[in-house]
């Protein structure tokens, strides 16, 4: 028994020690280990960059996108190649990274960017099977929109031409008010061999990551997208010593209905619709840094603000979504 | 020798030392591995290695656990781990009580060290020794002796050992035994097995069909075993000890060339019952006093076991007295603790008493007066075991075969207690039940078996079928036992009679203090101008 013992606790010993080794990739190298695993092991040339706790990569692409404006094969392997390889670094380093970002571009058209935003511990929920693929892939933001900084320095350029600057007085006047950190998820992007990067919040990850579910929920569920919905955003604001979400959007769908008894009824779907998302992903993440969550439609400017123990009650099915919805009306 | 020791123990534990070399790589495998892993994956697999641990080693042990349960650890399983043979550290010198057979075995002990010389001048190597003689007599001891003379390493094994419900096991083991043996003689250049209650597997095999079958197998392979020794020529020596009758054994397992080398261990005699008791006394403190000789004389029949285990029952019986030092009488509460049992508190009315009284009286003194053989150590009313009182009485010397008088002597004694109570009461008692037992089964054997009955009637009559022997036949047969019995019972009440003050002495000392040791009984008799009538059983 005392022989069992003994090699049981060399072996613990032993084990443990080969646990306690140092990180793969150190936070002192960190840029040059993603640059060169990318290259070394996926045959791709990236840019790295890191904002606080945000970890951006850019990824150009020769053919990001095919002939009918779509994610080409041959990117879609080299972003997960990527996506791949930002998530080995950023779990086997000891630099403090929260979230990674990676933003690829065809070279042939920069001015449209796909941006996609992963929170770190989801990576490691998904590996312990702790989470769903479905939810993981839920759980990720993918953004393919006009490159935000090309937008904003094209419409600047225009005026900087009726000016009559020189070039060296458009870098002086654009690097000194329009090439700065952006003040949103929305302004992230690379342009010019410049990252956009901003130091992501997880309040501001959380709404953004409501809003993409919503018009996920809309777009994929066939019985819900009758409803129409635009311009649906997700932030997070404090104001008062409120601290709480704001969900925007336009269901262009109430615009044509007949009665206010049959909007009433379209509103009632698409709000509980809304609750439902917002309650998975706060409940999902166990967050309650937060006060309320406000929803609002812009077309008839009507809102709804839910208290967080609310959303919670309703989140384990103590509260009903119609006693939730009743102030609507 | 390094080397042969180096390749023995491989051969031994070969299983073992593969298993632990491929765990050893497999461990080295795993850490470079893990190694070259990157840190998180690394930290994930050895954070899930002690549930791994934990449901390998469930999963183990629910398999050992049936294993064990269903197969026991495997049939053919030998456990045994050899001895060195300095580490038995029996010294010779250690063996006592067995003079005679410490010389043969000395010869045997010469035989394996002087191996080499033996087969100089062509001489055959002992391959099997056979210690035969009763329990308790040292042959383990001296096999263990021989084992730490000849410095070989000692594998013991117990012929029960090799017994399994099923047929080959035995045979198995045997295999695994001498396959272990040749190994330890390879490294050591010799071996010695010693196999203890041979009789086991060594008795008469049957060919029978019905059963024997598993001992059959077993002895056949010793015997295979055995043979082997002698063709590959390993120093490997095989001593076999039993207590069972030679005349048990396989005939197969004495020939030449297997266990032919007999060695007799009897009772120790006089000389060696002293030797046994001043070794055993030496190593507890005694009293100066102590009468060794005397009990020695009173440790007739006594195995040098029983011998030990009277100076630890007498060492028990003083520390419990809180005495420093054993006496005479602590051993000779041992002798009556051993021989007649725990003294057994019982009420008993005074009638009862007054009758054990005369009765024991009646066995003292027909066995002091009348019995040619045998001294008396004690008389005693007080109820041990299954008896209400006992007269302690054992031969003053060895004796290996009784004449008539020793029979009648002996029947005599048995009948002193019921002549007593007739005596003195008028009446006799259930007492006298087994004394009449002993008695009359005295005499049938004398006469049914013996030809010592009066009629003249030569033969042993019990080898005959009681059906085949005529009515007329019988009936003389059972006159002469009948006569033997009443002979016996009319000297014996005649002598008591003649002694009638001294068995109401007797009674009225056993009534008043219960037992009477030896040297009280020799001191009322000595008043009276008696002395024992002792000239030998078979002089007489």
């Amino acid at each position: 028994m005392k022989r069992l013992c003994l090699i049981g606790l060399s072996f613990s010993i032993l084990f443990s020690s080969v646990g306690c080794n140092e990180v793969t990739y150190p936070k002192a190298t960190l840029r040059e280990s993603i640059i060169k695993l990318c290259r070394d092991e996926y045959d791709l040339n990236v840019d790295v960059t890191l904002s606080g706790k945000t970890l951006a990569l850019y990824m150009p692409l020769m053919n990001l996108f095919g002939a009918t404006l779509s994610l080409s094969e041959e990117a879609q392997d080299k972003i997960q190649d990527v996506i791949l390889g930002a998530s080995r670094i950023t779990l086997s380093t000891d630099a403090d990274i929260k979230f990674y970002c990676i933003i690829t571009q065809d070279v042939r058209i920069p001015e449209i960017q796909l941006v996609i935003i992963k929170y770190v511990d989801d990576i490691k929920r998904a590996f312990y099977s702790d989470i769903s693929r479905g939810e993981y892939f839920k759980r990720t933001l993918i953004d393919m929109s006009e490159n935000p900084q090309a937008k904003k320095e094209k419409a600047i350029t225009d005026v900087l031409d009726k000016m009559e600057l020189d070039q060296e007085m458009r870098d002086k006047v654009l690097d000194d008010f329009f090439r700065s950190e952006p003040g949103s998820l929305d302004g992230i992007g690379y342009w010019n061999g410049k990252f956009y990067i901003k130091n992501i919040t997880f309040e501001e990850f959380l709404a953004e990551q409501i809003a993409s579910r919503i018009r996920m929920r809309f777009s994929e569920e066939e019985s819900l997208n009758r409803y129409d919905l635009k311009l649906v955003t997700g932030n997070f604001a404090v104001k008062d010593r409120f601290r709480f979400f704001l969900i925007s959007f336009s269901a262009e769908s109430l615009l044509f209905t007949s009665t206010p008894d049959e909007r009433a009824l379209m509103e009632d779907d698409i709000f509980k619709n809304i609750i439902n998302e917002i309650s998975n992903v706060v409940y999902g993440y166990k967050f309650r840094d937060f006060n309320l969550v406000k929803i609002e439609e812009k077309n008839y400017s009507t809102e709804l603000a839910v208290s967080k123990e609310d959303i919670y009650l309703f989140k384990r099915g103590k509260l009903g979504i119609n006693t939730i919805l009743s102030v609507l009306n | 020798m390094l080397n042969r020791r180096i390749i023995m123990y491989f051969r031994m534990y070969k299983v073992i030392i593969i298993v632990v070399s491929i765990v050893l790589l497999i461990v080295v495998l795993a850490i470079i591995g893990l190694n070259s892993l990157e840190s998180f994956y690394r930290k994930m697999t050895i954070a899930t290695l002690p549930i791994q641990f934990l449901l390998v080693g469930t999963s183990a042990t629910i398999f050992v656990l049936m294993y064990s349960l269903f197969l026991r650890g495997g049939f053919a399983k030998l456990d045994k781990a050899p001895i060195k043979g300095r580490d038995i550290d029996v010294k010779w010198k250690d063996v006592i009580g067995m003079e005679v057979a410490k010389q043969e075995a000395w010869e045997v002990v010469q035989l394996i060290r002087d191996r080499a010389r033996l087969k100089a001048i062509g001489g055959k190597v002992i391959k099997g020794i056979l210690l035969i003689g009763p329990p308790g007599c040292g042959k383990t001891y001296l096999a263990k002796a021989i084992a730490t003379e000849a410095r070989l390493p000692f594998i013991s094994m117990s012929g029960s050992e090799f017994v399994e419900i099923f047929v080959g096991v035995g045979a198995a083991r045997v295999r695994k035994l001498f396959k272990k043996a040749r190994n330890l003689a390879f490294g050591y250049g010799g071996c010695i097995i010693f196999l203890d209650e041979i009789d086991t597997v060594g008795r008469a095999r049957s060919f029978s069909f019905m059963g024997g079958q598993e001992t059959n197998s077993t002895q056949n392979q010793l015997l295979a075993e055995l043979d082997g020794l002698k063709e590959k020529d390993i120093n490997i020596v095989v001593i076999a000890a039993t207590n069972a009758p030679e005349e048990a054994l396989d005939p197969a397992l004495k020939r030449p060339g297997r266990l032919d080398r007999m060695i007799y261990i009897t009772r120790p005699n006089l000389e060696d019952r002293e030797k046994t008791f001043r070794y055993y006394l030496s190593k507890v403190t005694v009293e100066e006093s102590l009468d060794i000789p005397r009990l020695a004389r009173r440790a007739v029949y006594k195995t040098p076991a029983d011998i030990a285990n009277l100076i630890k029952e007498s060492a028990l019986i003083a520390t419990r007295r809180k005495k420093a030092k054993i006496g005479q009488q602590e051993i000779s509460e041992a002798f009556e603790r051993v021989e007649l049992g725990i003294k057994h508190p019982l009420t008993m009315t005074s009638k009862e008493k007054e009758m054990t009284a005369y009765h024991e009286s009646g066995h003292l003194i027909v066995t002091y007066l009348l019995h040619p053989t045998d001294d008396v150590f004690k008389a005693s009313i007080i109820p041990r075991r299954a008896t209400l009182g006992v007269v302690y009485h054992t031969p003053t010397e060895e004796l290996h075969t009784k004449s008539k008088h020793g029979f009648l002597a002996d029947i005599k004694t048995a009948l002193g207690g019921y002549a007593a109570e007739k005596i003195k009461l008028g009446v006799t008692s259930s007492g006298v039940s087994s004394d009449f037992s002993q008695a009359m089964k005295k005499a049938h054997v004398m006469v049914w078996k013996l030809g010592m009955g009066d009629s003249g009637l030569l033969g042993d009559f019990t080898v005959i079928p009681k059906e085949q022997l005529s009515e007329e036949m019988k009936r003389k047969l059972n006159d002469d036992t009948n006569k033997v019995f009443k002979k016996c019972f009319k000297e014996v009440e005649e002598l008591l009679n003649d002694e009638r003050v001294i068995l109401d002495r007797f009674a009225k000392e056993l009534l008043e203090k219960e037992e009477l040791e030896y040297d009280e009984i020799e001191a009322i008799f000595k008043e009276y101008g008696k002395s024992p009538n002792k000239k030998g059983a078979n002089d007489k």
